[in-house]
């Protein structure tokens, strides 16, 4: 599976989310539901060394929310997911071993057009490439 | 026969001498380093320029790219705003209210992505650079170091120095256009990057000078 179904899972997993194209998407955001979490891959940076079959990957997590408190609870939440471990090494999926860094805390994006408050974080992750 | 004799002695001046190399060893580094990381961060502003989003064109009016030397530390910024801010002329906003915002948010509009604008650009720029950067960093320390005279990193050195200097005295002159709060502190800051540049660049004359360069 790609990066972003693993994280998909992981969070499911967490109970953050129910399934795919419910309230989790990956990138992609639809204009429905309000609530909803998204993740996006938005760069990558592949390793100096030839042969060697890892690189860093760069994952925006948004959390799209009617309530500006419950996106924020939400963000943090999904951030404590992530760099909340101990080990060096997260385990995504038992196939996903990561080490993944925070480059930020949860902050506010924006508000959409519909008044639904975005906050979201982005993740540099040290991965197998898909 | 008369036997061979060796004798060593460790003078107070060889001490002196052997300070000297490793302070002016230091110096080359530093100076080496000093133009790596502003060839970097030149390519690193070239790549942000190339793809940031254009509505009205206050956003990238509001890039800029600055090296602030503080003794052996050198910091390069390349950014948005600050003293830099420009006005939106269609909202009336200034671009330090919503430069994170085009920049995180990964639904670029329409009309940014038409003039080959994205989201992310300044993320994707200096990551674009990390593969490669620590290798351009070493080259131009090592060229310092060596100091040959037919090196063309070594030569780019010297121009590099060059340009450094007119821009930072060019950029002395500039003055943001909206936003005049500290002033004098910018001045002051040019002021003191311009210091420290003259006083590498005449080091650089004065090592290569005795070396007959």
């Amino acid at each position: 599976m790609g990066l972003l179904q693993d994280i998909q899972t992981y969070i499911i997993a967490a109970h953050y989310a129910t399934a795919d194209g419910t309230d989790i998407f990956r990138d992609y955001t639809p204009d429905e539901p309000d609530n909803i979490i998204i993740l996006n891959e938005y760069d990558s940076v592949p390793s100096f060394y030839r042969g060697v079959m890892m690189g860093i990957r760069y994952v925006q997590i948004v959390v799209r929310n009617t309530s500006a408190t419950t996106a924020k609870t939400k963000a943090d939440a999904l951030y404590h997911l992530f760099n909340d471990s101990e080990e060096n090494i997260l385990n995504i999926t038992a196939s996903r071993p990561a080490v993944i860094t925070p480059k930020q805390m949860p902050f506010k994006i924006t508000v959409d057009e519909r008044q639904r408050v975005l906050y979201g974080f982005n993740l540099a992750i040290m991965t197998k490439i898909d | 026969m008369k036997a061979m004799d060796l004798r060593f002695e460790w003078s107070p001046k060889m001490t002196q001498d052997m300070m000297k190399n490793i302070l002016a060893t230091r110096e080359l580094a530093l100076l080496g380093a000093y133009v790596g990381i502003d060839y970097l961060m030149e390519d690193v502003y070239l790549k942000a320029k190339m793809s940031c989003p254009i509505d009205t064109g206050a956003l990238l009016a509001s890039l800029y790219k600055e090296i602030e030397v503080d003794g052996f530390v050198a910091n390069a910024h390349v950014g948005h705003g600050g003293k830099y801010d420009q006005r939106n002329p269609d909202t009336g906003m200034l671009t330090d209210a919503y430069a994170i915002e085009r920049h995180e948010f990964l639904g670029t509009s329409a009309k940014a992505r038409r003039s080959g604008g994205t989201s992310k650009w300044l993320e994707k720029a200096f990551n674009n650079i990390k593969p490669y950067g620590m290798m351009v960093l070493k080259e131009h320390i090592a060229a310092a170091l060596e100091g040959k005279s037919n090196d063309t990193l070594t030569g780019n050195i010297r121009i590099g120095l060059r340009s450094i200097a007119k821009r930072k005295i060019a950029k002395s002159y500039r003055q943001p256009r909206f936003n005049n709060a500290g002033k004098s502190g910018i001045e002051k800051a040019n002021a003191k990057t311009l210091n420290t540049l003259k006083k590498i660049e005449r080091r650089m004359k004065d090592y290569y000078g005795k070396k007959g360069r």
